[in-house]
């Protein structure tokens, strides 16, 4: 009877996530876009309801959801037009980026918008009981989560239909699966895509509105629901509404039911969601339901992006070692405080580096830079602390020491498609945080660690000298690496990966160089903040807090080139500081940064330092070549 | 003469699916031979080609580099061996620049590693100075030097398959694959191709896979005719061509 | 009038009012204002900055006016925090870090840092702490945390007939660095915990209570223990739906979040404390000052364990700040002789050289009709026995 009720709770949770993966569903299978800004748009529409109702007195409840829905309805157009448009024709990755971003714009302005009014704490109303319903054994289960349970399945049938039988459906699927015999066959896509924005935006706003009253409202109630969405979206392959309805159900029936389950077991609970996302990404489950004609046309092209990429000259290393010798000089002038941040922007710096590395050099999306640097970090602890190892010791040895842990991802790595490993490292950063990076063995059970630093470079302006070495000869060195036979066959492996395999370059090779190297960064960088904060926990080092943070910054710098890292560490660093007195510094920065990331992704793929670039370019009125036809028979030096 | 049988296809039979694109087609092209390929749209020419380079996997039969069998071989340790070929889409590297596709293509010519480069040890500054040399024989070949700092996606159709030669030869391959080399171009650069392949194939044994027939009559030394993924003719041009079952392959009627 | 705005210089007889120079005495503080933090920063804030200007509406601390400085960083962004600290300390020059809200361990390379430096650092409204002894320069006006652990068991002793217990907590270091502690003094209290059921994250509690609740009713749990608000108030929303009346015993530190979100499904049933704050309906002039001060300078701020503990946080700092003045070494020095200082609005606060975590009685507090009401104290549980 007990298990009853476990698996009735269940299926009470379970219809959250479905409700949220059904919108998710539906954009990726329509667009091509994984939507990772789906909680947000709901978060954003609950606090549109709450205000309504907080406001305006007479407001029944199921009006102000209907308003709301029309919100999010209008939300979701919005979004089509200014941040989906420019994007249309690129490849998934790109729209995964874009989607941070808009995650990013919509929780800052959330947090920017609501804090004005002042931040509600209260659950919203509820349009169905939360106290009374039907009654299984001894427990009730509210009429809120059967509403939840009802509609979700309503949505999820109603949107298959919509998709198999209908005309608007048909237009949706054509544009999908062939998007250039679609159009001239008469679709106009900005229509059905608009349309399908639509729905997933009233959708979402229909989710936040129902979950809400669960818990409290805040700008991040509901993101803790985005990977349990996404695993449950995952199961139909982010491409079956039906699956993704069965996917969060039974993920919630199989997580209630775990809470009854016996000491090991019940544990699973934090990796429930994040162990089934790689287990299903492993089993390439979206080949079930997608076919190979339609993943193709869903990749999308990255050569639309081809025209903007334009090449950034790397700098010489003569000019890195200077640039570092300079600042090295520098420094001294500086307070201990500006020691300090400029210490910590130029460990961000080699942060963004490594995805400078793997993402921008090797072609592999990673949104896991904070974590190689907490296992960084954590290895600093063990080898200086714990064992007592000097510091030139540990730094190259906590470097070194994370590249297997981060072999195991970059092995897993090979074997999926640019946006499923892109997925996959969103959720190794999830299962990294809930296993290893709370063993008592490995990071002092999540408490404090301490890593001293040794009494000879105690002092913030010699310490902040060595920071600057190490990441100067780091930059310089890259940029050296980036003009070998290496660097450009991990160039040549990430452009196109079947002309590489036929110029002898083994893809597998190089894909694990350039993980394996930007491991070594990444696990140098948080060595040294471990040495530079002195104590820290590993907290530090999470997903939202360091990971994202660095794939913004490094994005927006201009994520194929060195000096973009660099770019992006000091605004990201150098800015936050300035701002610092103001209350609302994150959610500008959150606001800023998305903003950033979308407008990069949009219009300069090689970011700041690639707009400077062209700047240059521009300035100096050197044109390129024109290319016009070309006489093969002159290139040949005549017949 | 099997002593210079420089690529070998027997029985090659490709599947995907319910779909058979290849079915039991035996290949021989000797060192210095060109061999094309013809046949109608859907023929299994291209597929054909991705699987003697290993981008298709075989259900059945086998292939041979050199004597070497590499049925299960991945494709850049065939092209290890010696194999190369061309794409459709002549733009390989569309991101990188003409002098970077160059040098790229010397990836299996020198063997200095990671480490080597990283500490500028001898071997790698004798590699650089050797990889300028070959880029100079290449320019030689395939006169391409004004576009040396132009990025690949910027050139004509025309232009990019000129620097995609010019990077094939730089591998002085043991067989070279083209697919379609012809296609995109216009008839003046059509007529000139013939000459940039010669000059730039050295002695590989050449398969050539192509649509225009009057290009390949003249240009090769033997043809094999494909259609629904089996050969259906093969010997001198002349002869293949005059095949009936070719004839009515290509015009869909049976030869009077 | 012992420690309230516009009474400086009373407590030691000889010093001049008015004398001295008046140079600005800044504080500094580092809290969470972004987003959904906003809702533990922005209290704490707000209440810090209308003490000091009422203070300095009223002359300041023996003529020197107080300064504000604050500075926002989220609550486990420890690189941050240090980053702020840092600018507080070196380039604002502050005096003493007043009422910052972080969570504890990302506050420990902080805690070095103003160690290493000698900045004294009092926090009024904090997060829980665990262990009784601090740093040498951090002040607490809460209880230890060993008080908790006395405190728990003898409210399930006190004011249920449960011998059975569920214990329910979040996963973070904070709560289960606490739970070594707790887990034999229930044992010494011959209670018998029956289920322990952790959740992730607060976020699970709002979906997940529901099977946690029957678990533990199905092992036998006759009452609940929870040490986090959240799961308390949660908690007993699920167990009243399904109609399981056991009690509900935990630590709140009188939160809104109880208040507002339980509402009267929580009447008789849920028992609580002040974290060594006072009782809300005490009359003293005191707490009526305060409640008078924030209604005219933090206009909408509520009552709660955040304001009133920033309150009392300045409260102490502004005393003991007007017996020596702006000296850091005395200051600490001064700190530390504290005995039974009843500054009206808290229990009495007693600090020493091995104590820095004050509070020496707790109220237990219930709900009525939707509001807290007094049950009992004070009491001193956490010193009973040693």
């Amino acid at each position: 009877m007990i298990w009853l009720q476990y698996a009735v709770f269940g299926l009470g949770v379970g219809a959250i996530f479905a409700l949220l993966a059904v919108g998710i569903v539906l954009v990726y299978r329509a667009t091509g876009m994984l939507n990772f800004a789906h909680a947000s748009i709901a978060t954003a529409a609950a606090y549109v309801n709450f205000t309504l109702l907080e406001r305006v007195q007479w407001m029944p409840v199921g009006l102000a959801l209907a308003i709301t829905v029309v919100f999010g309805a209008l939300l979701g157009i919005a979004i089509r037009k200014f941040v989906f448009g420019p994007i249309a024709g690129t490849s998934q990755v790109v729209k995964l980026i874009v989607s941070f971003g808009l995650a990013g714009v919509l929780q800052g302005a959330v947090g920017l918008i609501w804090s004005r009014i002042g931040t509600p704490t209260l659950p919203g109303h509820s349009l169905f009981s939360m106290t009374s319903g039907i009654k299984i054994g001894a427990a009730t289960i509210p009429s809120q989560r059967i509403a939840l349970l009802v509609i979700g399945a309503a949505v999820a049938l109603g949107l298959t239909l919509l998709l198999k039988r209908t005309e608007f459906g048909m237009c949706v699927r054509a544009l999908a699966q062939n998007p250039l015999a679609a159009r001239l066959a008469g679709v106009d896509e900005r229509r059905v895509h608009s349309a399908v924005w639509a729905i997933a935006g009233a959708t979402a706003a229909l989710a936040g509105v129902l979950i809400i009253p669960f818990g409290v409202l805040t700008p991040l109630s509901l993101s803790g629901f985005q990977i349990k969405s996404l695993a449950a979206a995952l199961v139909g392959g982010f491409a079956s509404l039906p699956a993704a309805l069965a996917g969060g159900l039974g993920l919630g029936v199989v997580q209630e039911m775990l809470v009854g389950a016996p000491a090991p077991l019940n544990g699973l609970r934090s990796v429930l969601a994040t162990g089934l996302v790689i287990v299903l990404l492993f089993a390439r489950i979206e080949r079930r339901f997608v076919s190979e004609q339609e993943a193709r046309a869903l990749e999308g092209d990255e050569r639309t992006l081809a025209g903007k990429w334009k090449p950034v000259p790397l700098g010489s290393p003569r000019a890195w070692l200077a640039g570092t010798v300079i600042l090295a000089l520098v420094f001294f002038g500086l307070s201990g405080f500006w020691a300090f941040v400029a210490g910590r922007t130029l460990i961000y710096a080699l942060l963004g580096l490594s995805l400078v590395v793997l993402t921008g050099w090797s072609g592999q999306v990673s949104l896991m830079p904070g974590t190689f640097a907490g296992i960084g970090a954590a290895l600093a602890w063990i080898l200086g602390t714990k064992l007592g190892f000097p510091m030139p010791l540990v730094l190259p040895l906590a470097a070194l020491a994370t590249i297997p842990i981060a072999g195991i991802v970059g092995v897993a790595a090979l074997r999926l498609r640019p946006l499923y490993l892109a997925v996959a490292t969103v959720a190794f950063a999830g299962l990294f945080e809930e296993t290893l990076f709370v063993q008592h063995w490995f990071a002092n059970s999540g408490n404090a660690m301490s890593v001293p630093r040794p009494k000879w470079i105690a002092g913030d302006h010699v310490f902040g000298l060595v920071v600057v070495l190490i990441v100067g000869a780091t930059f310089a060195a890259t940029a050296a690496f980036g003009r070998t036979r290496t660097g450009r066959a991990l160039r040549m492996a990430r452009d196109n990966e079947r002309a590489a395999a036929s110029a002898g370059v083994n893809p597998t090779k190089y894909r694990l160089i350039g993980f394996a190297l930007s491991a070594a960064y990444a696990g140098l960088a948080g060595a040294l903040l471990a040495y530079l904060l002195g104590t820290f926990s590993m907290a530090t080092f999470g997903f939202l807090v360091l990971s994202l943070t660095v794939f913004g910054l490094a994005t927006v710098g201009g994520i194929r080139t060195p000096i973009g890292a660099l770019v992006g560490a000091f605004i990201v660093v150098y800015l936050s500081e300035v701002f610092r007195a103001s209350a609302s510094v994150q959610d500008w920065v959150f606001t800023g940064t998305g903003a950033a990331i979308i407008a990069v992704m949009a219009y300069s793929p090689d970011g700041i330092a690639g707009m400077l670039a062209r700047f240059k370019r521009h300035s100096r009125a050197v044109e390129p070549p024109v290319v016009e036809t070309f006489e093969l028979a002159e290139a040949s030096g005549g017949r | 003469m099997d002593a210079d049988i420089a690529l070998a296809v027997r029985g090659a039979r490709v599947r995907f699916g319910a779909v058979v694109p290849c079915d039991g087609v035996d290949v021989t092209v000797h060192a210095g031979e060109i061999v094309a390929i013809i046949g109608p749209n859907g023929a299994g020419k291209s597929t054909l080609l991705d699987a003697i380079s290993g981008f298709a996997p075989l259900e059945a039969g086998s292939v041979a580099i050199g004597g070497t069998d590499v049925t299960r071989a991945l494709p850049y340790r065939r092209a290890r061996l010696g194999l190369a070929r061309s794409f459709q889409d002549a733009r390989g590297f569309a991101n990188m620049t003409v002098r970077e596709a160059l040098l790229g293509s010397l990836h299996g010519r020198f063997r200095g590693g990671l480490l080597a480069e990283g500490i500028g040890a001898g071997v790698a500054r004798d590699d650089e100075r050797a990889a300028c040399d070959a880029i100079e024989e290449a320019l030689a070949l395939v006169d391409v030097r004004r576009y040396l700092d132009v990025r690949i996606a910027d050139l004509s159709v025309g232009t990019a398959r000129a620097v995609e030669l010019a990077v094939l030869s730089l591998r002085r391959p043991a067989v070279l694959l083209l697919d379609e080399p012809a296609s995109g171009l216009q008839q003046s650069e059509v007529e000139a191709l013939a000459g940039v392949i010669e000059r730039i194939r050295g002695s590989a044994a050449t398969l050539i896979v192509e649509h225009d027939v009057p290009f390949v009559r003249a240009f090769s030394d033997r043809l094999i005719a494909m259609d629904l993924g089996r050969v259906i003719a093969e010997g001198s041009p002349a002869d293949v061509l005059d095949h009936p079952a070719v004839i009515e392959s290509y015009l869909g009627v049976p030869a009077r | 009038m012992i420690g309230a705005p516009g009474t400086g210089g009373a407590r030691t007889p000889g010093t001049v009012v008015g004398s001295g120079s008046h140079e600005t005495i800044a504080l500094g503080t580092v809290l969470p204002l972004q987003g959904g933090q906003r809702n533990w920063g922005e209290p704490v804030l707000r209440t810090t900055q209308a003490f000091i200007d009422e203070t300095n509406a009223n002359g300041g601390i023996n003529g020197h006016p107080l300064k504000l400085i604050a500075y926002n960083a989220c609550l486990t962004c420890q690189d941050e925090a240090l980053q702020a600290v840092r600018r507080l300390v070196e380039q604002d020059h502050v005096f003493a870090i007043v009422n910052t809200y972080v969570e504890v361990v990302a506050f420990q390379s902080v805690i070095d840092y103003l160690n290493k430096a000698g900045v004294p650092l009092i926090q009024g409204a904090a997060e829980s702490q665990t262990s009784a002894a601090l740093s040498p320069v951090n002040f607490v006006t809460a209880p230890s945390g060993l008080f908790w652990a006395r405190e728990l068991p003898q409210m399930v002793k006190r004011f249920t007939t449960a011998t059975k217990i569920g214990l329910t907590y979040v996963d973070v270091p904070t709560e289960t660095n606490g739970l070594k502690y707790l887990r034999p003094e229930f044992a010494r209290a011959g209670i018998t915990i029956v289920d322990e059921e952790n959740v992730a994250a607060e976020e699970d509690a709002v979906t997940n209570m529901d099977s946690i609740v029957t678990r533990m009713r199905a092992r036998g749990a006759q009452a609940v223990v929870s040490t986090n608000p959240v799961l308390l108030v949660y908690g007993r929303l699920a167990a009243s739906r399904q109609n399981w009346s056991a009690k509900w015993v935990g630590l709140a530190a009188w939160s809104k979040l109880v208040t507002d979100a339980c509402g009267h499904t929580c009447d008789n049933s849920l028992i609580t404390e002040t974290a060594g704050l006072s009782f809300i309906n005490r009359n003293t002039p005191q707490m009526n000052q305060f409640k008078a001060v924030l209604a005219r300078r933090f206009p909408g701020g509520e009552i709660s364990g955040l304001t009133l503990g920033a309150w009392v946080g300045m409260q102490l700092t502004s005393y003991v700040l007007a017996e020596t003045g702006p000296d850091r070494s005395a200051f600490l020095r001064a700190m530390e002789r504290i005995r039974n200082l009843d500054l009206g609005t808290t229990a009495p606060l007693t600090f020493g050289p091995d104590r820095h975590m004050g509070a020496t009685a707790d109220m237990i507090i219930g709900l009525q009709n939707g509001d807290y009401v007094p049950i009992a104290g004070p009491v001193n549980y956490g010193e009973a026995s040693s």
